[in-house]
């Protein structure tokens, strides 16, 4: 890596060890994921917590209300919201959200896209290896978390797996996460681990790659995915048929961001 | 163009379908999948508006995913990458 590279690497290491987690997710936002965490989550709490917040409690509803959850009747308020997901898809969905947030800047919608494809994956793999479903979706989907609450222009000329590794690493150590999603996430990066979760995650990041298509690609290499398809036990069919089974809901839930 | 819902999977609706009632139950734009057809069977939506031009996957397109995916593996022989390139080349349809 050129002297350059190296500093400008740095210097982007050094902004992101400087946010605070109230800047990569509100002090509100935090409290919502707080009151889901609690073994028995307050339903009224929870709703007065996303009504403080309009942009939030719009999304939601519009995310609720599309063919992504295809409920047959549409959905009116936050409570119904509430009941109907659940408390797990409704972390998901926050972060979802979250995430589809940042997608405003144009040049990080190819970012947006790809971790909602490799969510997408990430969570038909976990479930068939009998993982939560929902923490592979959240791993998936927040996998680029560096990326997309940092961006800075012209940072993918100087994105290596490298800065990536150390990037999760700074990031997660800040939030208060399961520790199974931000292991697998900074693990993804670390080219040597081979648990159950990371080559799940290694395994969507590159189906994510196929499905983008050439001119949504934002990476357009691939790993040789050998040792993951042997870790999870997975016939090459069984993953094509994963990563095309998503295809429609991925292009639907996509359209939101839009 | 107006067609039978039951024709309709992987088209993407050009104008929103709304129940007899007036709600609108799908927005224009949206895909329309295997789960969203079901759901609107259900609320007795018979025909739907969809984009001709939408119509999923024309063959140019096709042609440049394969090809993407041609690029993509060209780096990888060993046999399993070999064989995960082939089925998600027969998946492209």
């Amino acid at each position: 890596m050129s002297a350059e590279k190296s500093r400008i690497s740095a210097e982007w290491l050094s902004s992101l060890e400087k946010l605070d987690q109230a800047q990569i997710i509100s002090q509100n936002t935090s409290a919502i994921i707080q009151e889901i965490e609690k073994p028995t989550p307050n339903t009224a709490a929870l709703k007065a917590l996303i009504a403080t917040e309009p942009l939030l409690s719009a999304k939601l509803l519009l995310i609720c209300n599309s063919p992504f959850f295809g409920f047959p009747r549409t959905i009116e308020n936050i409570e119904e919201t509430i009941v109907l997901l659940g408390y797990k898809k409704l972390k998901s969905l926050i972060f979802t959200s979250v995430v589809m947030g940042t997608a405003g800047n144009e040049k990080l919608a190819g970012y947006v896209k790809h971790s909602l494809t490799t969510a997408l994956i990430c969570r038909e793999l976990y479930g068939k290896m009998g993982l939560p479903e929902d923490n592979g979706y959240l791993t998936g989907l927040l996998h680029l978390l560096p990326v997309l609450i940092n961006y800075e222009p012209g940072l993918e000329k100087f994105l290596t797996v490298n800065l990536l590794h150390d990037a999760s690493a700074i990031l997660f150590s800040k939030m208060n996460f399961p520790e199974r999603i931000s292991n697998a996430i900074v693990e993804l990066y670390q080219q040597s681990r081979h648990c159950k979760e990371t080559s799940a995650l290694k395994l969507a990041f590159n189906m994510a790659i196929v499905l983008q298509g050439k001119k949504e690609a934002v990476f357009k290499k691939l790993n040789n995915l050998d040792v993951e398809l042997q870790v999870l036990n997975l016939k090459p069919s069984e993953l094509a048929d994963i990563t095309f089974g998503i295809r429609d809901e991925r292009n639907d839930l996509i359209k939101l961001i839009r | 163009m107006k067609i039978d819902i039951s024709k309709a999977e992987g088209m993407t609706t050009r104008e929103a379908v709304v129940s007899a009632s007036g709600a609108t139950l799908l927005p224009a734009g949206i895909a329309l999948t295997g789960a969203v057809i079901r759901a609107l069977t259900k609320q007795n939506i018979q025909q739907v508006e969809v984009n001709e031009a939408n119509a999923p996957d024309n063959s140019a397109n096709l042609d440049e995913q394969r090809k993407f995916i041609e690029t993509l593996f060209e780096p990888h022989a060993s046999k399993l990458m070999r064989e995960l390139k082939e089925c998600l080349l027969k998946k492209v349809v």
